[in-house]
């Protein structure tokens, strides 16, 4: 039954993030399980493919856009949002960022932005 | 004769009427009696002929007559009676079954009241049963329409409880990355109010001047900072003060820090306005290790 569900990977090294993204979005009905570090988001992409990643940009071991790159490798058309406390301007966003991810959002974005933005990148979301 | 004569004088006991008869009956038979055994005496006594004699002086037949009348009018009376008492039976028989008939209807208009009855009580109690049932139905649908309220507002306070989190995480991450910014910079960083007192530094601060942070919050920078000799007119305005008053920046600006053990060292300076809603409220001041002086 589980295993119907839509599944998200979250990458981050934060335990408090994983926890509270991973609580959101499984009220929405996802099944979610979270990584610390980019080497282990690649590893469970490989061992359980995902629906979405969302991954944080500054980890400890590597840096997510490093992961993301690994992970267009494996699988081309999976869809990433980039959630980063790392404030990028508009231009660097629209000529670099957005090329390499299907969404980017800074972790000041609401938690209710965030979830919005996964369902609509599976497809989930309502119109109005 | 004698005792059939008894016989009805007890049947008549209580009836005066009849008793009188029978009393005035008695004394007339009696003498007819005694007229019989002077018939039957002289019959014995003269033979044929005596009872003839007899026979033909028949005092006796005035008696008989009046026996006959008096037994013809007692049967009259006793006729009369039995009618009247047929009559009497008759109005008790009819009485008697009117009486019946009378609590036949009223058997039956009682057994009709009781259906009666017993319908309404099972109509009121069907009436009752089914406004439970509305009443149950409504207070389940009520029930049910609170819980789905309830759910609703206990899924919005929780989205709003983890939209709380989240922000809280957030801030703490922006915060540590900018402490982390401004902690990783080797250049001495001052956050100062427009007084010039000092509000924040980092750690490099604590390292080039020997105090620690809470040491040098509240201390003034012009206390241990100065313009480099021939950098500033002395008797001018102090040139970090003038310089926020005025909202102006200060580039590459030559000053001596003197640390804590009095020892010198040249920097190069550069001051910020900090600017809340286009007004200035304070500054920050960045100084750059640099030996060879000069600047404005």
């Amino acid at each position: 039954m589980a295993q119907s569900k839509k599944h998200i990977l979250i990458v981050d090294d934060e335990a408090d993030v994983r926890d509270v993204l991973a609580l959101a979005l499984t009220a929405k009905g996802y099944r979610v399980t979270g990584a610390e570090t980019p080497h282990e988001g690649v590893r469970l992409v490989k061992s359980d493919p995902p629906n979405l990643v969302i991954s944080d940009l500054q980890m400890e071991d590597s840096d997510g856009l490093e992961m993301i790159e690994q992970i267009k490798t494996i699988s081309p058309d999976m869809p990433v949002i980039l959630l980063t406390g790392m404030i990028f301007d508009a231009e660097t966003v629209r000529n670099t960022i957005s090329k390499k991810v299907s969404c980017y959002l800074e972790k000041t974005s609401s938690l209710q932005r965030v979830t919005q933005e996964a369902q609509r990148l599976l497809g989930d979301l309502k119109s109005a | 004769m004698k005792e059939r004569l008894q016989i009805a004088q007890r049947l008549t006991t209580n009836e005066p009427r009849a008793a009188r008869q029978m009393a005035a009956l008695e004394p007339l038979l009696a003498k007819r009696i005694d007229f019989t055994r002077g018939i039957m005496t002289a019959r014995q006594a003269e033979g044929l002929e005596g009872a003839k004699k007899s026979l033909l002086s028949d005092s006796g037949g005035e008696s008989l007559h009046e026996i006959q009348k008096a037994i013809s009018k007692f049967q009259e009376d006793q006729k009369v009676l039995l009618r009247e008492r047929d009559k009497a039976s008759y109005l008790q028989a009819e009485t008697t079954k009117w009486t019946v008939l009378t609590g036949i209807g009223l058997n039956f208009l009682l057994l009709g009241f009781t259906a009666w009855l017993v319908k309404d009580d099972i109509s009121a109690r069907n009436r009752a049963a089914r406004a439970m049932e509305e009443a149950n139905a409504q207070l389940e649908t009520k029930v049910q329409e609170r819980t789905a309220e309830l759910a609703a507002a206990n899924e919005v306070l929780r989205a709003e409880n983890l939209e709380r989190q989240w922000g809280s995480k957030s801030l703490e991450h922006q915060l540590r990355y900018s402490n982390l910014i401004i902690n990783s910079i080797n250049d001495l960083v001052f956050v100062l109010a427009k007084s010039l007192m000092i509000t924040r530094v980092n750690p490099a601060v604590s390292h080039a001047t020997g105090m620690g942070t809470q040491e040098l919050i509240t201390t003034k920078l012009t206390s241990f900072m100065r313009p480099r000799d021939g950098a500033v007119d002395p008797s001018g305005p102090e040139p970090c003060a003038q310089a926020l008053k005025e909202g102006r920046d200060l580039q590459n600006f030559p000053v001596i820090l003197v640390d804590k053990q009095g020892k010198t060292k040249s920097y190069s300076m550069n001051l910020y306005p900090l600017r809340d809603r286009d007004k200035v409220v304070g500054g920050v001041v960045t100084l750059h290790a640099d030996g060879n002086g000069g600047g404005k």
